[in-house]
């Protein structure tokens, strides 16, 4: 019952019909891929004219351009550009940090998720669901077609609070899977214990082109903010149960949100570096509006 | 600005007790209130810059310490009760309500009660004080006192069979630094303000009356009732005069008195008129035993229609002479009817020095003045100031009554007395003393002489002509001036004793002696120097109840901004 009303929860028709009208575009997918949308490296069978190369025999006479024939006396062939779909895999965190607070950052996570999945469905292009917390689970390796989207959801709707964050080795886990090169969307507070030094470097290592939807709450930089965050505090860490007495002054704070700072700019740093792609979702706010500002134009291109 | 309950130095240690202990509790205190987040990560880095606060660490958050000092100060001034004195604090106002026997009849004390309580309502606490003139004066309420512990501390209070101390007080009161130069004494009831009281009081000083009481009504009062030796001459009698004041034209007669011993009537027949007012009882038997006189006629005060005396006790002497004491000693024996000479079973021994047979009683010793520096050398028991000793001892065996120039002249030697501790009172005179060519035997003196010492040696109870309250005690023998000093209430101690009120004293030896009030003054309704009369009701000074309101508010409303700073996060 509880998944169902979450589920329920999740599945919100003006939502799905909101994106419909949003693309995710890749630059260029990886090979190997099913005949979609996306623009890959392959040549062959295609509507988007690419290059002319010499007849060799065996070619598809119907590709002989006969104009340059012609012109110049010599066979060549139109070559076109293969359109592939692109392998997008969700990385989707169920720690229990996810599941703190009164409005969990895990119910925008996955309905952010579940948009994304919708709107790659829509265009014909594959998803997968991996779940983490100390463990990587895979609930869907891959799947296509926009018909999948509700098992996708359900899927989404299974997830329940696990155990503690361990990002960096989700990733690594991850990138040591056979799976053909796509986009790898993490979905997660970013808040592993390693500390966010481990998790850059794993991402480092994955060969996946990475979307980070890092979801944050207003009182995560200004925990000012937060009605009991003041004096003496012991701060118990949800998923270890680690406490740290702090006495919460100016000084504090203000180092505090140094320290914080430093952990975005180190996120959005190897973002910029790498080519990927960060959205910084606000937990408590609306996920439409959030990702209807990310897809300018109807487009995102990752 | 005064405060109510507490004076000013106690407000401002309270303040500063205050401040010590919130300084302290800020330093100690450490709450950790555990709050579970996402993850300790960032906090746990930007503590290792900036460690939790500790015990008996740097002292922080001064802002936060200076609130809530403010709001203990606000409630400790609200405790405290300010109030603003309105005549600028300048005159002091002394409410003395007399709890003496002028003030017994019930009527008299209830108005006088009840006119001081609405007073003491309308003063400003910071400069009025109250007393309680009785046979001793109590502070009821001092300065600044709350006014309702008054009420409470009334309620055990009655008039008692004393004098008024009102003349005594002022006397105090004008000698006391303390108070400021301007003081007015307003007195409740009807306790006289004697005129040379009245008129050395100084500048500043003022004394009026609170209630204008009606004339003295009818009264009658014992006024006197003293014992004497009795006229007849029988050395254990002795007669008692007795003195009866009236007053408002009244007269009393024999007939209206009850004279009794020891709980048994006397009767009437005893009584002897000698003039208005004044009876006479004769010849009763000295055995110590407790007189009471009462007037049996209604009248206005009753504490001085009774009084009572204790007779004094006493017994014949037996003495003992030893062989060679010169005949002139047995001569004076004889001739004391109180005296008498024993050979064995004596209570005091009268020997020559060279007496080789024990000495285990007192005794009066011959010694030739070749062997004795001093002519009277006197021992007495126990710890006793020595120069007091030898002044009673003077007065008390009669040596006052020497001719010691004559003596000393014939001697050709001073004659002195000396006195000093030993384990029995001993007597010690020079032998040749006694001898014919002087005329120390030949004196009035000598037997004088005699018989006392006989009388001191053998511890004879003390008897007293009378024992007023207020007046001081007179008595009749040597007995409590050279006397153990163990437990004696009536014991000299350098100053006169008043017996305080009407009652039983209680004199060394564990005899007690009754007590009566004999006051001319109380029973004569004595009025004393004019004084004006108007109440201490004129506010001099009103508590500010509404300031220890808005204090409180104040207190209320920065409780208000601390919880709500708190609920900021803007104050630990």
């Amino acid at each position: 019952m509880a998944t169902q009303a979450a589920f329920d929860a999740l599945f919100d028709p003006d939502f799905l019909t909101a994106l419909e009208r949003f693309r995710l575009h890749a630059k260029r997918v990886s090979p190997a891929g099913r005949h979609a949308d996306q623009a890959s490296r392959d040549r062959g069978a295609g509507l988007e004219f690419a290059d002319y190369k010499p007849y060799v025999p065996g070619d598809d006479l119907r590709a002989i351009d006969w104009n340059v024939y012609r012109r110049l006396g010599r066979v060549f062939v139109r070559v076109f550009e293969e359109r592939q779909d692109l392998p997008v895999y969700m990385l989707v965190d169920r720690s229990k940090s996810m599941f703190l607070e009164r409005r969990p950052r895990i119910d925008a996570g996955l309905k952010a998720a579940f948009g994304l999945a919708s709107i790659v469905l829509a265009q014909h292009d594959s998803v997968g669901l991996f779940a983490f917390s100390n463990t990587l689970e895979v609930k869907i390796k891959s799947t296509s077609g926009r018909n999948r989207l509700m098992t996708f959801g359900r899927q989404l709707a299974c997830l329940d609070e696990a155990h503690e964050t361990c990002l960096a080795d989700a990733v690594n886990r991850l990138a040591g899977m056979r799976l053909r090169r796509g986009l790898l969307v993490i979905v997660s507070d970013f808040f592993d214990p390693a500390g966010i030094e481990a998790v850059v470097a794993a991402m480092k290592r994955c060969r996946h082109r990475l979307l980070l939807l890092q979801l944050s709450k207003d009182a995560d930089a200004n925990p000012g903010m937060h009605k009991d965050l003041h004096g003496d505090v012991r701060l118990l860490d949800c998923e270890s149960g680690a406490g740290v007495d702090v006495t919460i002054g100016p000084a504090v704070l203000a180092r505090y949100q140094e320290i914080y700072q430093a952990f975005n700019d180190r996120l959005a740093g190897f973002v910029q570096k790498h080519g990927a792609g960060l959205i910084r979702l606000n937990a408590d706010g609306d996920v439409l509006e959030q990702l209807r500002a990310l897809f300018v134009s109807g487009r995102l291109v990752v | 600005m005064s405060f109510l309950n507490l004076g000013l130095p106690a407000v401002l240690a309270g303040l500063a007790g205050l401040a010590g202990i919130l300084f302290v509790l800020q330093q100690l205190r450490v709450r950790h209130a555990e709050i579970t987040v996402p993850t300790t990560l960032f906090w746990a880095a930007a503590v290792r810059e900036a460690p939790v606060r500790v015990f008996r660490r740097r002292f922080r958050h001064w802002l936060a310490y200076l609130l809530v000092l403010l709001i203990c100060a606000l409630l400790w001034i609200g405790f405290a009760g300010p109030e603003v004195d309105r005549q600028g604090g300048a005159e002091h106002t002394v409410l003395f309500l007399d709890g003496s026997a002028h003030t017994s009849d019930p009527a008299d004390f209830e108005r006088a009660r009840r006119e001081l309580v609405d007073d003491v309502a309308a003063l400003s606490p910071g400069s009025r004080e109250v007393l309680f003139g009785g046979a001793h004066t109590l502070k009821l309420l001092a300065p600044g006192e709350d006014r309702r512990l008054l009420e409470k501390r009334l309620a055990s209070l009655a008039p008692e069979a004393s004098p008024s101390r009102l003349d005594e007080q002022l006397r105090l009161m004008t000698r006391n630094a303390a108070y400021p130069e301007t003081v007015r004494v307003v007195v409740y009831g009807r306790a006289p303000v004697g005129d040379r009281t009245l008129a050395e009081l100084p500048a500043g000083f003022s004394v009026s009356r609170a209630v204008e009481y009606e004339p003295a009504a009818v009264n009658h009062g014992i006024t006197a009732l003293g014992v004497g030796p009795a006229a007849s001459g029988a050395w254990n009698r002795v007669d008692v005069r007795i003195g009866i004041t009236s007053s408002g034209g009244a007269s009393i007669d024999p007939g209206d008195l009850r004279v009794g011993i020891e709980g048994g009537d006397l009767g009437g027949a005893a009584l002897a008129a000698t003039a208005p007012g004044r009876f006479v009882l004769r010849d009763l038997v000295a055995d110590g035993a407790t007189l009471e006189v009462r007037i049996d006629k209604a009248d206005k005060l009753s504490l001085d229609n009774v009084a009572r005396l204790t007779l004094p006790e006493r017994l014949r002497l037996r003495v003992a002479v030893a062989e060679g004491v010169d005949a002139a000693i047995h001569n004076a024996i004889r001739a004391d009817k109180g005296l008498e000479l024993v050979a064995e079973d004596a209570d005091v021994l009268v020997r020559q020095a060279g007496d080789t047979r024990p000495v285990d009683r007192p005794a009066i010793t011959l010694r030739p003045m070749a062997d004795q520096d001093t002519a009277f050398e006197i021992a007495y028991v126990g710890e006793r100031d020595t120069r007091q000793v030898l002044e009673a001892s003077v007065a008390g065996l009669g040596l006052d009554q020497i001719d010691a120039m004559a003596l000393a002249s014939a001697v050709d030697r001073p004659i002195g007395v000396a006195v000093f501790e030993g384990a029995e009172r001993q007597v010690s005179i020079w032998s040749e003393l006694l001898q014919p060519n002087y005329n120390f035997v030949h004196s009035r003196s000598f037997p004088l002489f005699l018989s006392k010492s006989l009388r001191w040696l053998a511890g004879e109870q003390a008897w007293y002509a009378y024992l007023a309250a207020g007046r001081t005690v007179t008595e009749q023998s040597v007995r409590s001036s050279l006397g153990p000093a163990d437990d004696g209430v009536l014991e000299t101690l350098g100053a006169d004793y008043l017996p305080a009120r009407a009652g039983i004293v209680t004199v060394d030896g564990g005899a007690d002696l009754q007590v009566s009030l004999l006051s001319e003054a109380v029973s004569g309704f004595s009025a004393g120097a004019a004084v004006e009369t108007s109440a201490a009701g004129t506010a001099a000074g009103v508590p500010l109840t509404g300031i220890v309101t808005w204090l409180i508010l104040a207190a209320l409303l920065l409780f208000g901004v601390e919880w709500y700073l708190y609920q900021r996060g803007l104050m630990p």
